[in-house]
């Protein structure tokens, strides 16, 4: 639709426009919520800095090998051509992952309860998610099926057709997913319980959403899309967690 | 380290504006992780504070001249 925004004689990048805006908005509300809980700002921002790193890394990494095949790497790197870094996009699956990672990390080089800074952070990871799959509905890199109805929408890189706005389906329902968690967080949640509902629910769409699009750009494997595949691994993992977990306390971190 | 968040935070101000978002990025996550660490530090709060608020700004200006969203790139050459 909008791949470039113009304000004055710049054009700015919708999708990077938006995941910054995700970024830095959910990283203020999270801090703002965090700080109740007597969690110092300084750490919470290092939290932010190394998880925000750790998950582009990830999300770039997983782009790049969905993305090239590994001849196309070699190729690459043998002639020292590194536009595939520059040019790089960014997978979320890989993103969520690696900013787990890097939030776990953190918080526990900080001494920060894992509980109390999950309870704070999760609610807010699908309001950043659907402000990012607006700016993909506005790039128009990833779309849906052929579709001529009600809210079809263009695509910039094809404008023959119109397409079932599949971005704005996932970016509403992670709107719905963000409302539960809030609510769900209201009450004490054992360790990693708030994380795992999460995951549990986003996998559960995201594999059911896949359905609904058309691009086939990030690798099909066996009839199912890469993210589809993702979804099934997180979901058995967490499935497994739970019931192999044992029962622990619920905690009920006061706020100040 | 409140210092050298100064450093960080106006030397990757610089990147995105030449094509280096991604050095930005990651200039800029490093100098906001020192400039947190050096607030701690109350004789140094305000530099620190600077280059924080310095290497945000640059985080964000990489963020959004680096990503460029993957099918982007694959619709750009669909229609060359």
């Amino acid at each position: 639709m909008y791949p470039y925004i113009k304000i004055f004689d710049f054009s700015i990048p919708s999708y990077g426009l938006c995941l910054t805006v995700a970024i830095l908005l959910c990283s203020f509300l999270y801090i703002n919520k965090a700080r109740n809980f007597g969690l110092k700002v300084e750490d919470l921002i290092i939290v932010t800095a190394i998880s925000v790193g750790t998950g582009l890394l990830f999300g770039g990494v997983l782009y790049i090998i969905v993305t090239y095949s590994i001849e196309d790497l070699f190729y690459f790197i043998k002639n020292g051509d590194l536009s595939f870094i520059k040019n790089t996009g960014l997978v979320f699956f890989g993103g969520l992952i690696g900013g787990i990672i890097g939030a776990i990390i953190s918080a526990k080089m900080l001494k920060i309860k894992i509980e109390v800074l999950e309870k704070c952070v999760v609610p807010y990871i699908p309001l950043g998610h659907s402000i990012g799959r607006i700016g993909c509905l506005m790039a128009g890199c990833c779309y849906g099926f052929e579709y001529n109805g009600f809210l079809a929408v263009k695509n910039s890189f094809h404008p023959e057709n119109t397409y079932f706005p599949t971005q704005a389906v996932e970016s509403a329902l992670n709107i719905i997913i963000m409302l539960f968690l809030l609510l769900y967080t209201k009450k004490g949640r054992a360790k990693y319980n708030v994380l795992c509902t999460y995951l549990i629910m986003y996998s559960t769409i995201r594999f059911s959403l896949e359905f609904l699009r058309g691009d086939e750009i990030r690798g099909v494997y066996f009839d199912l899309s890469t993210a589809q595949w993702i979804s099934i691994i997180i979901f058995l993992f967490v499935l497994l967690k739970i019931i192999f977990s044992p029962k622990q306390r619920k905690v009920l971190p006061k706020a100040k | 380290m409140a210092v050298a968040s100064l450093v960080l935070g106006i030397c990757s101000l610089v990147f995105p504006f030449i094509g280096l978002g991604w050095l930005s990025v990651l200039l800029g996550i490093i100098g906001t992780i020192l400039g947190a660490l050096g607030r701690k530090n109350p004789a140094k709060k305000g530099t620190a504070t600077a280059g924080m608020v310095m290497s945000i700004i640059s985080v964000a200006l990489g963020i959004i001249m680096w990503i460029a969203c993957a099918a982007c790139i694959g619709g750009l050459a669909s229609l060359a």
